[in-house]
């Protein structure tokens, strides 16, 4: 279990707590974040379940694998943290991790 | 659905197909196919380690993308590649029109966007309770027994409730439903593909019309009270849009659970594993999936072109075995080897590109809860002594019977 803490772009945070072994965005979606849709259901193909990690916790969460690296290339809100969340396993260690949500999901 | 399997001899090898890519490999009927589905397709990728693509004339001819690289890039080459006829014998596949998979971008995403919606993360989430409590009273009903039949008695039962109340049909009509799908996906030469089609649409026909009337709050009125194009949408759009959601939900998460459940059945170490750490559940839902893919799709080939440095013609068709790229020992380490907790980044098990499976986060959905659920109530169970494992290839790979037992628990 992990808690985890979404920002929304107006800076409003969600605080949630998401079981260890399934994806952020299964979390995000079980929760009701809003601006995750994640389309494709969790395939890494859609990239609409992108989030920006904050700074500080990047290390911990780890860069995007290759197949993710080339959707966030295109995505329009994309930033040097850029996560799909599908592709972010939560664990324990995860506890605490702080996520933008992006105004806006999609390529640009 | 009706196709000959003639001897190779008889089929043209057509002049552009270089000779040392030729092999004779019928789908419908793989050597080793009923002792492991998977290795009847593993061992076609062994005794070939240099090729990425072959050609067999069995079912009319068709090329054979080995390698999951080969298999990720006909998914993704929508430009080289159409969905028009995604199904083998080509004779037969072209009658087949199932929207939007007969479809290429860009008329294709207005057309999946209808069913999008109702298939999302978020849609599915709104099911999961009722799901869980209904498969929760079925594994109880089945416990007391000791034993059942899994195939018939649970896989066949769970994903086809679902699916049949999502659609808001009576569970009765499951069982043709599946007999059509059947004759597409596994034929048995009962069918045409003119008579599948007419019996799906004659079935659709009452059902279209009474949620036009009166809508509810099932698929079929979302689909059939939905607008393309500014326009409400018509009769033939609709039956065929529900058509292929039809074929697509029936029996592919049956035939799945057949398989994950025979393995857990023949490995009470990996159930174990699950069951000391429900957290590695969900990662064992994409692992298992990897291990044990059953679809192969189809693509055609648009107009003459080089492919992976292999000349093709407009109107070759070409397989996507998805059991080839998880089993490629060049996509995973030690590929045939099950670990719960290994990284994986991409499959084509759902497929992939536009056209991936929709339904796929409802499919995931449902093993994960059988998974959670079963090892709760069943933690032990075993194939029964004279259990005799058939398996069946095809455009979806299944186990025919699986019986298993186990001790009910007021046994003890």
């Amino acid at each position: 279990m992990a808690k985890i803490t979404f920002l929304d772009a107006s800076g409003d945070a969600r605080e949630v707590d998401i079981n260890s072994g399934f994806s952020l965005m299964e979390g995000a979606i079980w929760n009701d974040i809003e601006g995750i849709i994640a389309e494709c259901g969790g395939a890494c193909s859609c990239a609409t379940c992108h989030v920006l990690v904050d700074p500080s916790w990047m290390e911990r969460v780890g860069p995007p694998n290759p197949a993710e690296s080339e959707m966030i290339g295109e995505l329009e809100h994309g930033g040097p943290t850029s996560r799909l969340s599908c592709q972010v396993k939560v664990s324990d260690e995860l506890d605490g991790l702080v996520v933008h949500v992006p105004t806006g999901q999609g390529f640009a | 659905m009706r196709h000959e399997s003639a001897p190779v001899a008889e089929h043209r090898i057509p002049e552009h197909v270089p000779t040392a890519l030729v092999v004779d490999f019928d789908l419908y009927n793989m050597e080793n196919e009923a002792a492991d589905f998977h290795l009847a397709w593993k061992s076609l990728q062994e005794e070939r380690p240099d090729d990425h693509l072959l050609w067999t004339p069995r079912n009319e001819g068709h090329w054979i993308a080995m390698r999951g690289e080969v298999i990720q890039q006909t998914f993704a080459d929508t430009k080289t590649f159409t969905n028009r006829v995604f199904i083998v014998p080509k004779s037969a596949g072209e009658k087949f029109t199932a929207l939007p998979t007969t479809l290429d971008p860009p008329e294709h995403g207005p057309v999946r966007a209808l069913i999008n919606p109702h298939l999302s993360p978020r849609a599915i989430q709104r099911m999961e309770p009722g799901i869980r409590k209904f498969l929760i009273s079925l594994i109880e009903k089945l416990e007391s027994r000791g034993g059942c039949e899994f195939i018939d008695e649970f896989a066949e039962i769970l994903p086809i409730a679902i699916f049949m109340n999502m659609v808001d049909l009576p569970f009765e009509d499951a069982h043709k439903l599946k007999f059509w799908a059947n004759e597409i996906n596994l034929p048995t030469g009962q069918m045409t593909m003119d008579e599948i089609m007419t019996a799906f649409a004659d079935y659709l026909a009452p059902w279209i019309k009474a949620r036009r009337a009166e809508p509810g709050d099932d698929l079929i009125s979302a689909i059939v009270t939905s607008e393309l194009k500014g326009a409400p949408i018509d009769d033939a759009t609709a039956t065929s849009l529900l058509t292929q959601v039809l074929l697509g939900g029936l029996d592919t998460v049956a035939f799945t659970l057949g398989f994950v459940m025979l393995f857990l059945a023949r490995n009470p170490d990996y159930r174990q594993q699950l069951i000391d750490d429900p957290v590695l559940v969900p990662g064992a839902v994409d692992e298992l999936l990897r291990r044990f893919p059953i679809a192969t799709n189809f693509r055609m080939v648009r107009e003459d072109c080089e492919f992976m440095g292999v000349h093709m013609k407009g109107g070759d068709m070409i397989a996507m075995p998805t059991v080839l790229h998880g089993l490629d020992e060049r996509e995973y380490d030690d590929p045939l080897k099950i670990d719960f907790r290994r990284r994986i980044e991409r499959t084509s098990t759902f497929g992939n590109g536009v056209h991936r499976c929709p339904g796929n986060f409802l499919a995931r959905t449902e093993i994960r809860l059988v998974l959670e659920e079963w090892l709760k109530r069943i933690p032990e169970f075993h194939l029964a002594p004279d259990a005799k494992i058939e398996m069946k290839g095809g455009m979806v790979g299944s186990v025919r019977e699986l019986q298993l037992r186990w001790t009910p628990r007021g046994a003890h």
